[in-house]
């Protein structure tokens, strides 16, 4: 029997992210994270700020992705994403000082709208750093490994 | 009868005017060429919208209620109207306004219409016209931006959701080839709960939202309009790049067969000159004898 796999599409207004057969997909959803596995059942859901991890085989990779609509079927994991953005998009060092920024902003007298903004961008910031330094990481755990191994 | 030197005038304007077109048909031909890709990369997600929200569709139980999907007793209408800002591009803009003003004159006979005009020439054309326009976007026909789009979207979404209008219209211009150019009007709220394919309609799916329906509906709906809203922008700007280019072409061409001609008519003139003046010194000469 064939192998089961999932077929993902992340599709932004700006490109296609991703058109590519994968054998899990774990999604940052509005209630949780959810985990897609092949033969999942029909589901819809909204996305929220957060990391979107793929995995295939060995492999795992990892996406920031920026709210959406998520849909499940027939084996194929559409996700529709006002923004998303893989490791090598992100602009470290801008993001970190962005980060800088709305953290001393936060000090400031601010009313309620903008303080709901500053923490909507501030999550934003924390994923692309988290997902930005992913590569870096893996990279370090894999090494460690291969020094175990010999 | 205009002096050879009027004429030489002309040639000379005429010519820096062919000069001017050429520039723009270039200029118009490779924003175009960018603008065309930018629309290649969104018809993917356009699609995909489509298709998610026709399995959605299928699979909701009629009981749940959805915000944006309650037909009501239609009293106030909005159009949104998509136009570009500049001109010389040839018929873009009057094709879309005319299609549109047709549209909401048949529309809505004993509604209020209300307006939401993109585009400097669009917002022109329903103000000399005395039509309601309660919106404007200007500046960003060209270099259209997902921003732009959202900012309309929530406006139309809050202006249905507040009671303030109870249908939402968008007339824009589809980009089927260089030179095909269609105007379209889609009905964008309330949003329709038919699945548009019918051929498989009696086989519903069984789907499991998260969060709840409601919830789900009142995010995905926005979304679903931003994009739409967006993708239509593209598609005008694509049409009005290529309506000018096309335009700007045919004009440098009326230009250089204007140049022919005015040419032509000035040789013309300097032979007949030259022609009276050896006239003139034979018969002088002829006179001495």
């Amino acid at each position: 029997m064939a192998k089961n796999m999932l077929r993902l599409q992340i599709t932004t207004p700006e490109a296609v992210k991703i058109d590519e057969d994968v054998d899990m997909v774990i999604m940052r959803c509005l209630t949780g994270d959810m985990g897609i596995l092949p033969n999942h059942e029909p589901v819809s859901a909204m996305l929220d700020i957060g990391i979107l991890r793929i995995f295939n085989g060995e492999l795992e990779r990892r996406m920031a992705v920026f709210g959406g609509i998520a849909q499940v079927n027939d084996n194929v994991v559409t996700i529709l994403a006002n923004d998303a953005q893989w490791p090598e998009d992100i602009d470290f060092a801008f993001v970190q000082s962005e980060r800088d920024r709305i953290a001393r902003r936060s000090k400031e007298d601010l009313d309620d709208l903008e303080i709901q903004r500053d923490h909507v961008l501030m999550r934003r910031t924390l994923v692309q750093i988290e997902v930005s330094s992913y590569p870096i990481l893996s990279k370090i755990e894999d090494n460690g490994q291969e020094k175990r191994l010999s | 009868m205009s002096s050879m030197k009027a004429i030489k005038k002309r040639i000379t304007s005429v010519n820096s005017t062919k000069k001017i077109m050429k520039a723009m048909n270039l200029v118009s031909a490779s924003k175009l060429q960018k603008a065309k890709s930018r629309l290649d990369h969104i018809r993917p997600m356009f699609e995909n919208m489509a298709l998610v929200m026709d399995s959605i569709k299928k699979s909701i139980s009629p009981d749940v209620k959805i915000d944006f999907a309650q037909v009501r007793d239609v009293q106030n209408s909005a159009y949104i109207i998509l136009t570009s800002d500049r001109g010389l591009c040839g018929s873009f803009n009057t094709n879309v306004s005319k299609e549109a003003l047709a549209f909401i004159e048949a529309n809505s006979r004993d509604k209020n219409e209300s307006i939401l005009a993109v585009g400097t020439k669009g917002w022109d054309y329903f103000r000399r016209r005395g039509k309601n326009i309660t919106y404007r976007c200007l500046g960003s026909s060209e270099a259209t931006s997902f921003a732009d789009a959202e900012q309309l979207g929530h406006k139309a979404a809050n202006m249905y959701r507040s009671g303030e209008v109870d249908e939402v219209f968008i007339i824009y211009t589809h980009f089927e080839s260089i030179l095909t150019h269609i105007p379209y009007i889609v009905k964008l709220l309330p949003i329709s709960t038919e699945p548009s394919d019918e051929t498989d309609q009696d086989r519903p799916i069984e789907m499991t939202f998260d969060p709840d329906p409601k919830t789900f509906f009142k995010d995905a709906i926005p979304m679903y309009l931003n994009t739409t809203i967006y993708g239509a922008m593209l598609e005008s700007a694509v049409c009005e790049l290529a309506s000018r280019m096309t335009s700007m072409d045919s004009a440098t061409r009326n230009a250089a067969e204007i140049i022919d001609d005015l040419t032509l008519e000035y040789n013309r003139k300097r032979q007949g000159m030259i022609t009276q003046e050896i006239t003139e010194i034979v018969t002088g000469a002829n006179a001495l004898n």
